[in-house]
C-alpha cells in the first residue's frame, strides 16, 4: 500500500512510519519500475538516505517541519539543484550543475521533503517524446508502450508508481496537467505569479507556470502551501497573500456555480467517450451535491491555441537564439524543428498575439464572470501509444490546457476513471486567479466519492 | 492542416533572416506545416465578431494594444 502524502504525514507525525524506512520503499520501487518506465534522468539514492535520516531525528527529537517532513519527491529536471546537474533532458545542458537551487527547490527542501533525484521531461520542457537525446523519454505507467504526456512526464510517471509521493511539474501550455490527465493523477498549474520561476528553466516567459503533481487533490493542496508565496527575484511573482489550501476540504460543493465548457470537448477538439462520459458525471455529481451547474461559452480553442503557440514559440525563441544560431546538432529533431519554426515569427506576430490575449482573457472573463468553477477536458482521450505521436500534433488538434496559461487561471487536473486500453481519463477543472482553495475543493469532493484511487498501475505489483 | 502560402523559397530566405540555415530536409519538413502557423498568424490579427475592440479605458491598455489602423 502506497500512502499519499496526507496519510504519510500522519503516520510520521505518529511515529508510526519511519521516513528512513518510507525512502527505501520508494527506492526500491524504482529500481525494479524505472527501468522499464524512465521517469529518472538522475536518481540520488545516498542523498535521499540522508535527507531521510535527518529527517527521522528531527521528527523523533519533535523537530518536525511539519507536513511534508520526510515525504519522498523529485524535480521535473528543469529546476536547478545546486551541485546536482540539471540538463533540461537534453545534449546542451547535459553537464550544467547550478550553483543554487530554485526558489521553490528550497522551499520544498526546507519544508522537509526528501529528494530522490531529477526527473524527465520533454527536451527544455517542449521537444518530446524524442528517441534521440541522452536518455530516454518517460513512458506511461499504466501501459509503457503508450506516451504518458508531457512536458512534466517523469513526474507523472514517478508519481503514479509510488517511486515518490510528490514532484514538481512546470507547466506552460499544459505541461502538468497533461501528464497527470494520462498519468492517472492530480496536478494544479496555479495562477500565474503564484510560484516562483526563479531557477527554473524558462521555455516562454510569459506563459510558464510552477506547480506541483501527486496521488491526490488534498496532497496537491499540501505541496503548493510549500511552493506559494511571493519571490521579488521572479518579476512576474505575485504579492498576494497566500490562502490555507486546505481550509474548504471537506466542506462539499453546496451552492457553488460550475460552468462547463462544452464546446471545448465536444465541438473544438471532440473527446473520446470515456473522457466525456468522466466529465458528464463529474458535472452531474457535482449538481446532486447542489452545486449550480450550467454550459458556458468561451471563445474558441482554436482561437486560445493559435493566440497560446505563438506567445510560446516567439518567447521560445528568444530564449534559445543564441544556441540555435551557433550548433543545431546539439538538439533533439523535435524541438530543433519547433524552434525553426518559431524563428519564422515576426516581432509584430508576437505583438499581436499578445493583444489577442488581452481580448481573448476579458472574452473569458465576461463568459465565466457568474461561475466560480469551470470544467472541461484536460486532454482528448487515453494515451496514444509513444511511437505514434504525430511530430506536428500541437498544430492538427488545438489543446485543452493553453487557453488557461493564456489567461494565467489555475487549472486543475484529476482522474475520471478509466477508459479504452484501461488507460486513465481526467478532467480539467479551472477558477478564477488566485481561487485555487475552491479547485481543491471540490476536486478533493469528487476524488472522495469516487474509487479511482484505489488503483495503482499494475507494475506496482 | 492547410498548405503553406508562403513558398519554400521565400521560406528558405525567412530562415536565413532569423539567422538559421537548416539543412534542406529540415527546411521541408517546417515548411509541410508552415500553413498552421499562417492560419495562427491571421487568427491573432483577427477581431472577435461583434464585439467592440478593448476601450482605452480598459484595464493594461496601452497604445500597442488599443491602435486599430481600420479604426483610423
Amino acid at each position: 500500500m502506497i500512502p499519499s502524502i496526507a496519510e504519510a504525514a500522519k503516520q510520521i507525525a505518529a511515529r508510526s512510519l519511519s521516513p528512513v524506512e518510507l525512502t527505501q520503499a520508494c527506492l526500491a520501487r524504482a529500481e525494479t519500475i524505472d527501468p522499464v518506465v524512465h521517469a529518472f534522468i538522475q536518481q540520488t539514492p545516498d542523498r535521499a538516505i540522508a535527507e531521510a535520516k535527518a529527517s527521522e531525528a528531527r521528527v523523533m527529537k519533535g523537530e518536525s517541519r511539519g507536513v511534508l517532513e520526510g515525504i519522498p519527491f523529485a524535480h521535473k529536471d528543469i529546476y536547478e539543484t545546486a551541485g546536482l546537474a540539471t540538463t533540461a533532458h537534453s545534449a546542451v545542458l547535459k553537464d550544467h550543475v547550478p550553483k543554487a537551487d530554485a526558489y521553490t527547490v528550497r522551499k520544498l527542501a526546507d519544508a522537509g521533503v526528501v529528494m530522490l533525484g531529477k526527473l524527465s521531461t520533454h527536451e527544455f520542457a517542449f521537444g518530446g517524446p524524442s528517441f534521440d537525446l541522452p536518455w530516454q523519454p518517460a513512458r506511461n505507467p499504466w501501459n509503457p508502450d503508450h506516451m504518458p504526456a508531457g512536458s512534466s512526464s517523469g513526474t507523472g510517471a514517478a508519481v503514479a508508481t509510488g517511486m515518490i509521493l510528490g514532484g514538481t511539474g512546470s507547466d506552460t501550455g499544459g505541461s502538468i496537467r497533461g501528464p497527470a490527465a494520462l498519468c492517472g493523477i492530480a496536478g494544479i498549474k496555479p495562477t500565474y505569479g503564484r510560484c516562483s520561476r526563479m531557477g527554473v528553466l524558462p521555455l516562454a516567459q510569459t506563459l510558464d507556470h510552477t506547480g506541483p503533481m501527486a496521488w491526490t487533490v488534498e496532497d496537491c493542496a499540501i505541496l503548493l502551501q510549500a511552493m506559494a508565496g511571493h519571490d521579488p527575484a521572479d518579476p512576474a511573482s505575485a504579492d498576494v497573500p497566500v490562502p490555507d489550501y486546505r481550509a474548504g476540504i471537506g466542506s462539499g460543493v453546496k451552492g457553488l456555480r460550475i460552468g462547463v465548457i462544452r464546446h471545448f470537448h465536444e465541438t473544438d477538439n471532440p473527446v473520446s467517450p470515456a473522457t466525456l462520459k468522466g466529465i458528464d458525471d463529474a458535472a452531474a455529481f457535482f449538481r446532486k451535491e447542489g452545486a449550480t451547474v450550467r454550459d458556458i461559452t468561451l471563445p474558441s480553442l482554436a482561437e486560445f491555441n493559435a493566440c497560446g503557440w505563438i506567445i510560446l514559440l516567439a518567447e521560445a525563441w528568444s530564449v534559445h537564439e543564441a544556441w540555435m544560431k551557433r550548433d543545431t546538432s546539439l538538439y533533439g529533431e523535435l524541438l530543433r524543428d519547433r524552434l525553426i519554426m518559431a524563428a519564422g515569427l515576426s516581432a509584430a506576430d508576437y505583438l499581436a498575439a499578445q493583444k489577442k490575449r488581452l481580448e481573448l482573457t476579458a472574452r473569458a472573463a465576461a463568459a465565466a464572470a457568474d461561475c466560480d468553477i469551470l470544467i472541461t477536458a484536460a486532454q482528448p482521450g487515453e494515451a496514444p501509444r509513444i511511437d505514434a505521436v504525430p511530430k506536428w500534433g500541437f498544430l492538427e488538434k488545438p489543446n485543452f490546457t493553453i487557453p488557461f496559461n493564456v489567461t494565467g487561471w489555475p487549472g486543475l487536473t484529476l482522474c475520471t476513471g478509466f477508459g479504452e486500453g484501461d488507460l486513465p481519463v481526467a478532467m480539467q477543472l479551472v477558477a478564477k486567479p488566485f481561487q485555487e482553495a475552491l479547485l481543491f475543493q471540490a476536486g478533493d469532493h469528487y476524488e472522495r466519492a469516487h474509487a479511482w484511487r484505489a488503483r495503482r498501475p499494475a507494475l506496482v505489483g | 492542416m492547410q498548405p503553406p502560402a508562403l513558398s519554400a523559397a521565400d521560406f528558405a530566405v525567412l530562415m536565413a533572416k532569423a539567422g538559421l540555415s537548416p539543412t534542406p530536409a529540415q527546411l521541408a519538413s517546417v515548411h509541410a506545416v508552415w500553413g498552421a502557423m499562417e492560419a495562427m498568424q491571421a487568427s491573432v490579427r483577427t477581431p472577435p465578431a461583434g464585439t467592440a475592440p478593448l476601450s482605452a479605458g480598459a484595464a493594461a491598455v496601452e497604445p500597442a494594444v488599443t491602435f486599430t489602423a481600420e479604426r483610423g
